[in-house]
């Protein structure tokens, strides 16, 4: 039974194409193992119920009444009409993007974008096989390779997704079974005690039979119905509960009890996507066009609220309007070569913008290869994307801080050392280095990421993510803190709590092409571990390329509960450890958390916390100081650690990464405040490890709290520890990414000196 | 006539999942299309939408009767969803002939994409040296 193709709803001739494309594609390979579980269901439920009618129902229908055979024909017919609904229907299948829709996004758009719903922040994940941000509730199937909207689960029974569009059918499919198995359970049971003395008939044998399967079906059925009847109540999906989103959250999407069953069961059959008749545009859009008109007023009232944008817009307009015969008479301004919003245009954005806006930092942003190829999503760095759901996707910075990671992919680690103050850094500060002082790159990201992709900052990528994402712990105690796309990131990022986005995806495969594998070994045979740093497991889940990396540099720094030397790193170190605590808290609750990490990283995890563990409500902390507060109160903090040359062997694998760490660097300014220290280095890798979707099961709270640690390098250059307090709950960032270089002081510890005078200590 | 690019009007999440697009003035029209023809044109969308999926007595009515005839009846009868989306594009084009096409643009019906964005074609406007 093919699944996903045809669709019964009246719309026409349905298409089956297994892949959503207008064009033909190519076939799928059979895979005949997809078809064993719906077969053996088919046959098993039909099979039953023939034998039940055939020799049960005869003798019931005779001795009791004609209505029992009728009553389980119709529940029959009803678990029929479900399950090939459920099986048959397409269950909300996106089409694929086309390709003008997502050129915005080439290498500079953020891996996530965030809305608001209902005043949840709500992560939208980039698809990179289908090539859009997909909408909430929205995921990908890995089984039929598509997106498929209000994704519940991929039922094997059915050997279809389940989604919007048969969510109903299967609901009713598993009611109407349920019903149907205990029908023929119990009649079967009445028939057999009616012939108790003649049990040995063919006809008791194969009700005895029927009994069997009936019994034997009805408990996974009769709990999977229960549960989904919990799930509709709750207006969640299987997705959203197996992977803890909604634990200890709110769940933006339920409506009431009532309504949600409602919508579930009422609304009306939602619309195909694929095989759509595709409508002949008839419209003939032929020059000369209409203009709007333009007042004097409204034209100096575009001057003073849009600046350029207005500008821009005004210089055409106003020759236009000359030879229109438009009231201005005013002489057109000289159109201005640089935009300040990178959704007017594409072409020049990244040096102007940089210079000139203070873009809300996208932390996370996709690191998007030429082609597509597939389901493969390299990932750099990630940018927290900024809130602007409807303007252009990535701010400029994000997108230069990308271009610029592209380019130092391969740079060797002598052009680490360089440690070029970025000339070309413009605009919100630092380009995310972590200088004593907590000096962040704040919001200007933009600004410093020419300096990165001069290679100089690569190293940040090892940053904790939790110092980017910690962008409004950071951004309160960050003195450093100017810009106010920091600002306007950390609000995001602490809105953000409530809700923690899926991650059921693969993780991004790790990038041979980097250097990361090559430059990491290099880091780890040089770096220096700072005894004490709080490492943020970096499993969960998590799969960042350089988690390994990452997490060989955890378990090479031990975790030394000491109190951090400089004072200023003090800050820093609670916070990671916060990190931890909440990050191993859910280990411990998950295995499945602990699964992943275990899968990213050959350390494990639970040994290294070590630290006592506080309840840091990371999630839940939004702009306040954690990161001072919860590093007086706790006592692992980073030890005392003498400056030591930042990892470069870190940056460098992480190049490619290194423009989004710049990016979280720059916004997790406050980590680094918070810290006081060098926090950014650790801040741009935890923000990579955070950007990976981390096992859910964390139920996000954790995780959030994790990421959020990662800012605020302490302020001694050796300890870059980033604890970002940031409460976004938005990452499912895995506390891994906060232990960007806690490792229990080994034998060989390595330092490495990046950008700005942070230090690395990587333990060998 | 070219096209000179396109802009994607995103959905608006705010109230949840329900379909409903921003009606934030895209800053490439300002030029092209006054503002409140524009949002005028996404707010009857989004009525529209709202409309569609809308959980009155008759979508409930048309579920009863689907259920009864085995779901027979959808090789008939058009849903309630697809009769509004049918009523949507044909404002769509209606649209298009009388507001976007003059101006040089063109609104494509967003059940193409998915329901996740609006797409509006600009078309390069040779007739004046607006230098795109």
């Amino acid at each position: 039974m093919p699944g996903g193709g045809s669709s019964k709803s009246g719309g026409g001739g349905p298409s089956s194409s297994p892949l959503p494309h207008a064009v033909a594609p190519p076939s799928r390979p059979l895979r005949p193992s997809r078809y064993v579980p719906v077969s053996a269901a088919t046959f098993f439920l039909v099979g039953s119920t023939t034998l039940f009618f055939c020799f049960t129902c005869p003798w019931l229908s005779e001795h009791f009444s004609v209505a029992v055979p009728i009553y389980n024909g119709v529940i029959f017919l009803f678990v029929l009409a479900n399950f090939c609904m459920a099986t048959f229907m397409d269950p909300g299948i996106f089409p694929r993007a086309e390709e003008d829709e997502d050129k915005e996004d080439d290498f500079r758009a953020p891996l996530y974008k965030t809305v608001e719903i209902r005043g949840i922040q709500v992560r939208m994940k980039w698809c990179s096989t289908c090539r859009f941000y997909r909408p909430p509730r929205c995921s990908h199937c890995s089984v039929c390779d598509n997106c498929v909207e209000d994704f519940d689960h991929h039922c094997p029974w059915v050997n279809n997704c389940i989604g919007r569009r048969n969510y109903r059918y299967f609901f009713l499919f598993l009611l109407s079974l349920t019903a149907h198995i205990m029908a023929v359970f119990g009649f079967g049971l009445l028939f057999i005690l009616y012939h108790r003395q003649s049990i040995d008939r063919l006809h008791a044998i194969v009700t005895l039979a029927v009994m069997c399967v009936a019994g034997l079906f009805f408990i996974p059925v009769a709990g999977l119905t229960g549960f989904h009847i919990v799930l509709v109540a709750r207006g969640r999906t299987t997705n959203e509960q197996v992977t803890g989103k909604f634990r200890g959250g709110v769940n933006p999407f339920t409506n009431g009890c009532w309504k949600n069953v409602s919508h579930v069961l009422c609304s009306s059959q939602a619309p195909r996507y694929l095989g759509r008749k595709k409508r002949v545009q008839s419209v003939c859009v032929q020059p000369p066009f209409l203009r709007p008109q333009l007042t004097e007023a409204q034209l100096a009232a575009k001057i003073l609220d849009n600046g350029i944008q207005g500008d821009l817009h005004r210089s055409k307009s106003s020759l236009e309007m000359m030879e229109s015969q438009s009231c201005d008479a005013e002489p057109p301004p000289p159109p201005k070569p640089e935009l300040r919003y990178p959704g007017l245009s594409r072409g020049n954005t990244e040096e102007s913008s940089l210079l000139n806006k203070a873009p809300p930092t996208p932390t996370m942003y996709k690191y998007r290869p030429t082609y597509s190829p597939g389901k493969n999503h390299t990932a750099l760095t990630h940018a927290y994307a900024n809130q602007s759901v409807g303007s252009a996707r990535d701010s400029s910075s994000t997108s230069s801080l990308l271009q610029a990671s592209q380019q130092p992919g391969f740079r060797s680690q002598p052009s680490l050392d360089g440690r070029d103050t970025p000339s070309d850094r413009g605009g919100g500060g630092g380009g995310g280095e972590r200088r004593e002082g907590g000096r962040e790159g704040g919001g200007g990201g933009g600004g410093g990421i020419p300096g990165y992709s001069l290679g100089g900052r690569s190293y940040p990528s090892f940053s904790d993510p939790t110092v980017l994402s910690g962008g409004a712990a950071s951004r309160s105690s960050s003195s450093t803190h100017t810009s106010a796309g920091v600002a306007h990131v950390s609000e995001a990022t602490t809105t953000s709590a409530s809700y923690k986005s899926l991650a059921n995806q693969t993780p991004p495969p790790h990038h041979p092409s980097r250097n990361g594998s090559l430059s990491y070994d290099s880091l780890l045979a040089a770096p220096e571990v700072s005894p004490g740093r709080s490492r943020t497991s970096a499993g969960g889940g998590y799969n960042s390329p350089f988690l390994s990396a990452q997490q060989k540099e955890a378990d090479l720094h031990s975790q030394a509960p000491s109190s951090s030397a400089p004072p200023p790193s003090s800050s820093a170190p609670p916070p990671p450890h916060h990190h931890h605590h909440h990050h191993h808290h859910h280990h411990s609750s998950s295995h499945h958390h602990h699964h992943h990490s275990s899968s990213s990283s050959s350390t494990s995890r639970p040994p290294r916390f070590s630290a006592p563990h506080h309840a840091y409500p990371y999630r839940t902390r939004s702009t306040d100081v954690p990161l001072g507060s919860s590093s007086s109160s706790v006592s692992t903090t980073h030890p005392p650690r003498s400056p030591h040359p930042p990892p470069l062997g870190k940056s460098l694998s992480y190049s490619s990464a290194a423009a989004a760490e710049m990016q979280y660097r720059l916004v997790r300014k406050a980590s680094a405040s918070a810290g006081g220290g060098g926090g950014g280095i650790q801040a741009p890798k935890d923000e990579l490890i955070q950007m990976k979707p981390l096992s859910r099961t964390n139920g996000g709270q954790p995780l959030s709290s994790s990421s959020s640690t990662s800012c605020s390098a302490p302020s001694s250059p050796s300890h870059p520890i980033s604890v970002s307090t940031r409460p976004g709950a938005a990452y499912p960032s895995p506390a891994s990414a906060q232990s960007p270089a806690h490792k229990p002081q080994g034998g060989g510890v390595k330092k490495v000196t990046g950008v700005g005078g942070t230090t690395y200590e990587i333990s060998v | 006539t070219p096209v000179s690019s396109k802009v994607f009007i995103q959905r608006d999440y705010s109230s949840g999942t329900i379909c409903r697009f921003q009606t934030k003035f895209p800053s490439e029209l300002e030029s092209r299309i006054d503002k409140q023809q524009f949002e005028e044109t996404i707010q009857t969308l989004n009525n529209l939408y709202a409309e569609a999926e809308k959980l009155g007595g008759k979508s409930y009515l048309e579920g009863c009767l689907a259920c009864l005839t085995a779901y027979t009846i959808f090789l008939c009868m058009e849903t309630h969803y697809e009769k509004v989306l049918k009523k949507i594009a044909r404002y769509i084009k209606d649209q298009n002939e009388k507001t976007y096409a003059p101006r040089g643009l063109l609104l494509t019906d967003p059940i193409e994409r998915g329901l996740r964005v609006v797409e509006i074609t600009i078309f390069e406007d040779r007739s004046i040296g607006s230098g795109r």
